[in-house]
């Protein structure tokens, strides 16, 4: 009678022979960039005066101490006010296919220049940014020591992507294991195995183990939807396309919690179970989520460099 | 110096334009061809990266997972090599228009398909999802429902069912399983309603949930996957492709014929240069041969055409030993005055050519006009003998060559001197002075024995030789005959002084007078010449006539002489004449009257000799009781032609009839000169016409002898 699961069994292994290649690929150990850029973009990144109130930088809601993301629900913006959304997290950023929750952008200059102009983020206009960016000596004299310039918007656009760039958190356990230099333990192996039968890395793979393409929230079991949600239906207008994410990225996933686009999930382990009942029907075991989560937990990598050095 | 540096600077800026041209021409052929060989090798391997992209994507649509970065990264590529191709500067040219256009279209149609491929990955993963975890939810059936259970069973065998089905479907591509799908999924539907347990709804509610999913998605993600695969892309590549290979073609045939038309500037330019040069080398050789001409001109005789003396001293400073033959032409001055000068400077002409001739080529000589009849010949030094050699050869051929100018034949002689000596032209022409002062010698090659310091001993040892002919008996008679003109018959002789040198020659007076007369030896000479002519005088009845110097006569020692030969011959002395030469040198006339008189005390007549010519004292000489006037040869020599001399002499011979003196001609040398002096009614004739002076053993055959 066991012929059937005998069967079956025979005929996953035979598909898992197709796919000998791993579909995780670590991040390099270093990446190249502009040094002198990316620290001018950290000291931008970090200056709430590009702010309308004064009060919002870019590190209010990309906090490095909460794996680049932001550890509230959703995001706060200029003079108290709640945004739709939970920031993804600016680490390992430059590896996204695209960026924003819904791709809109199509490279981190792109997006940085998004919140900056977003009236409920930081609420500034081109002209404010480079007239407070002039008025600053310090400022002046980088600028014009990089671009051979005095400020503008563009380059300072361009100075915070590079720093974003510099973002990336290598040597996880995970990545450290692709290259041979270190074991999963016993838990970690069954999560990584799960998390491929499972159909997870059908949209969780490449470098960023996400981030390269766009899915649907709730495929069997629909996840609510709401008008405020910056889904790829606020860009292409198709049904279809509601609640169609940008794949996140898995990477540093147990620091960046909440969950979700809407941060409505504080857990990883609840966060696992959600997408197991919305996107393959079916609810996880208590053993699946714990080697799951363990599994999850090897992707946490070291801190971006170009934040432990002091300037 | 203006136009060299002209010549040299278009020549270079026309070799430059040629080699910047022809290197343009290469270099824009090679960077065309590089360019379009980039661009061309750019559009193949878009085609290829579009392939590679395109199995990507099957193998991510077949792998159950599958890194998307592959093909994310295959998208950027070709991506960027579009946007590298669209801005190309080749292709940005108006020659590719239509490629670009093509490019564009290519672009936009990728960036469809990349919308398309997007999709696919999002398709792509939800059917991965179901198709992975169905088998999944199968396999946890096993443990829900009761396998022993018969309608249990079927719905197991149900899923098992529809697992290969979703496989076929979803490996093979094949829509025609969606409709059996269906049918499954309507089973499934049916089952669940009669499942009563949670677990066992839950799972057929899932398995619905997959299968709703596939059969919803399915047909967009296959019609993706074949929009992906389908060639349109490749197509708008292709005909790129095609469209940029005309377009270069044309391209390169532009820069072709850039090409042609800068070759053909640079051969006009070429040609340019080449005429300039061409025309200024003409000008130049022009000016050389002007100004050749102008230095031969300076260096050359016009009436000869040889080389003239500048060239000799020229040549001869660059000559090791040179050799000098100096060649006068004798007589020049009378052929001028004779002829006329045109007359003389043809001479000088044939004699330039005749020289020309006869010197003989193996002297590898130079031949000049040194000087108005002087030429000169400069051959390099090699021995005496051959030098000697060389000048009897011009001289023998000079001579053969007879000259002939306007029909006339003159005859012309020519006098050498040569020299090898280091003041060369001096010595040369030293040596050409003594030839011309000697009547028998052709030439003479300078030695220093020559030279004047040396003439002294020469006269040393003349003198010597005539005191040992005085002493020996050398000093002789030649005796001329003096005819009657009236009867043609020999009157008389003239006794005529000879000197036989030791060797045997016989000189002529002119040759020792001289020196004679300076060493006080004159008397001598006519003492030796008086006593031999008594001897002879005294065995023949014929008058014979002796010259005497006034010297002579002034001298006592010589009158007491010549009047005691005159005693010892008493009997012969009344035979003899005493002709007195060189009566303008007479200073005391009373002397001389009283010589007169003694001499007629021995029966002796009296001459005048040379009487006429110019300084004769007529007067003086006619008071003195002479005899005989010898009419001044240069008189006669010319009487036929000159009236002057006619008229002189017919006064002469006037006088001589009226004072009753006998007149003798001299130098009657022609049957004319007779005839002529013979109608003067001159008495006596005397020259080479009847006979030249004769040594007494030749004379003495034709007299008689008178005891």
């Amino acid at each position: 009678m066991n012929i059937f699961k005998h069967l079956t069994l025979l005929f996953l292994l035979s598909q898992a022979l197709l796919f000998a290649a791993e579909p995780i690929k670590p991040i390099p150990k270093t990446i190249e960039y502009d040094r002198k850029k990316a620290e001018l973009g950290k000291l931008l990144f970090m200056d709430p005066q590009l702010s309308s109130d004064k009060s919002v930088a870019c590190v209010s809601c990309h906090s490095f101490e909460h794996g680049g993301a932001d550890p509230r629900p959703v995001s706060i913006g200029v003079h108290g006010v709640t945004g739709n959304v939970n920031a993804p997290t600016v680490y390992n950023s430059y590896f996204n296919f695209r960026q924003f929750w819904n791709g809109r952008a199509k490279d981190l200059k792109e997006q940085a220049s998004g919140p900056l102009h977003n009236p409920i983020e930081m609420g500034m206009v081109t002209k404010e940014v480079e007239k407070y960016l002039r008025s600053n000596g310090y400022y002046r004299k980088v600028f014009q020591d990089i671009y051979k310039k005095e400020p503008t918007h563009d380059d300072a656009l361009d100075a915070i992507a590079e720093f974003e760039k510099a973002l990336i958190t290598p040597d996880c356990k995970f990545d450290r294991f692709l290259r041979g230099e270190t074991e999963l333990s016993e838990s970690e192996k069954r999560g990584y195995r799960l998390f491929k039968t499972l159909g997870c890395a059908t949209c969780h793979n490449g470098i960023n183990v996400g981030g390269n393409s766009f899915q649907k929230m709730g495929l069997i079991f629909p996840y609510p939807w709401k008008e405020s949600f910056p889904d790829r239906y606020h860009i292409t207008g198709t049904p279809d396309d509601k609640n169609v994410y940008k794949v996140p990225t898995l990477r540093n996933i147990a620091l960046t919690a909440p969950y979700f686009h809407d941060g409505s999930v504080p857990t990883l382990e609840l966060a696992l179970q959600k997408m197991a009942y919305h996107n393959l029907g079916f609810d996880l075991s208590a053993e699946e989520v714990r080697d799951l989560t363990s599994f999850l937990k090897s992707l946490t990598g070291k801190k971006p460099a170009i934040l432990l050095e002091e300037r | 110096m203006r136009w060299l540096v002209l010549k040299t600077t278009g020549a270079i800026a026309a070799a430059l334009i040629g080699i910047i041209l022809i290197l343009f021409q290469q270099n824009s052929l090679k960077s065309s061809f590089q360019a379009t060989q980039r661009v061309s090798d750019s559009l193949k391997t878009l085609d290829a990266d579009y392939i590679t992209l395109q199995r990507i994507v099957l193998q991510a649509s077949y792998f159950p997972y599958f890194d998307n970065d592959a093909v994310l990264n295959q998208i950027k590529k070709i991506r960027q090599r579009l946007k590298n191709l669209t801005e190309n500067r080749l292709l940005r040219r108006k020659d590719y228009t239509k490629t670009r256009e093509e490019l564009l279209h290519a672009k936009e149609e990728f960036e469809a398909v990349t919308k398309r491929i997007h999709e696919f990955l999002t398709l792509n993963a939800s059917l991965k999802n179901s198709s992975v975890y169905l088998p999944t939810l199968t396999l946890k059936a096993y443990d829900i429902f009761d396998m022993h259970n018969e309608s249990d069973r079927d719905t197991v065998v149900l899923l098992s069912k529809i697992n290969a089905a979703i496989f076929l479907t979803k490996n093979a591509l094949d829509d025609s399983f969606l409709e059996e799908i269906k049918e499954y999924k309507k089973e499934l539907e049916r089952l669940k309603t009669e499942v009563e347990e949670k677990d066992r709804k839950r799972l057929l509610q899932a398995s619905i949930g997959h299968l709703t999913l596939f059969l919803k998605i399915f047909p967009k993600f296959h019609d993706d996957l074949e929009a992906i695969m389908k060639e349109s892309f490749q197509k708008e590549i292709e005909s790129a492709i095609e469209s940029f290979f005309k377009e270069s073609k044309r391209e390169i045939s532009h820069i072709n014929n850039l090409g042609e038309l800068f070759l053909a500037l640079y051969l006009i330019s070429i040609t340019m240069v080449l005429y300039f040069i061409f025309r200024s080398e003409k000008e130049n050789i022009k000016l050389k041969r002007v100004s050749e001409k102008l230095k031969r001109s300076l260096i050359t005789d016009h009436l000869t055409g040889l080389e003239n003396r500048e060239a000799y001293l020229s040549m001869k400073q660059r000559m090791n030993h040179p050799a000098l033959i100096l060649i006068n032409i004798d007589r020049f001055k009378h052929i001028n005055e004779f002829y006329g000068s045109k007359m003389g400077d043809m001479v000088l002409r044939q004699s330039a050519e005749i020289l020309k001739e006869i010197v003989p080529p193996y002297l590898n000589a130079n031949i000049y006009r040194l000087g108005g009849d002087d030429f000169g010949i400069l051959y390099e030094f090699e021995s005496k003998e051959r030098t000697e050699k060389v000048i009897k050869e011009i001289i023998e051929e000079f001579h053969k060559r007879a000259m002939s100018i306007d029909g006339v034949a003159i005859d012309i002689s020519i006098s050498i001197g040569a020299s090898y000596a280091t003041k060369l032209f001096e010595t040369a022409d030293m040596a050409l002075k003594v030839t011309k002062s000697s009547t028998r010698r052709r030439y003479t090659i300078y030695d220093p024995s020559i030279d004047v310091s040396e003439k002294i001993s020469k006269n040393i040892r003349a003198l010597k030789e005539l005191k040992r002919a005085i002493q020996d008996k050398d000093i002789i008679p030649y005796f001329q005959p003096i005819v009657e003109l009236e009867g043609c018959t020999v009157a008389k002789y003239e006794a005529l002084a000879r000197m036989r040198t030791r060797k045997g020659e016989i000189l002529e007076s002119k040759e020792f007078l001289d020196v004679a007369k300076e060493a006080k030896l004159s008397g001598e000479i006519t003492a030796a010449i008086l006593h031999q002519t008594l001897k002879i005088a005294s065995r023949y009845d014929t008058i014979f006539s002796v010259n005497i110097s006034a010297g002579d006569i002034m001298s006592s020692y010589d009158r007491k002489n010549i009047f005691e030969l005159l005693k010892s011959y008493r009997k012969s002395a009344s035979r003899i004449v005493f002709e007195i030469v060189e009566s303008e040198e007479i200073e005391d006339y009373d002397l001389l009257g009283e010589f007169i008189e003694e001499v007629r005390g021995f029966g002796c007549k009296i001459a005048i000799d040379d009487f006429g010519s110019g300084y004769s004292n007529f007067e003086k000489l006619l008071q003195l009781s002479v005899d005989i006037l010898k009419i001044d040869g240069t008189l006669i020599k010319d009487i036929e032609s000159s009236e002057h001399a006619q008229l002189v002499v017919r006064t002469i011979v006037d006088f001589a009839k009226t004072a009753n003196l006998e007149t003798v001609a001299e130098y009657v040398h022609s049957e004319g000169v007779l005839l002529k002096v013979q109608e003067l009614g001159i008495d006596f004739g005397q020259g080479h016409h009847f006979g030249k002076p004769l040594p007494a053993e030749k004379i003495e055959r034709g007299l008689n002898g008178s005891g």
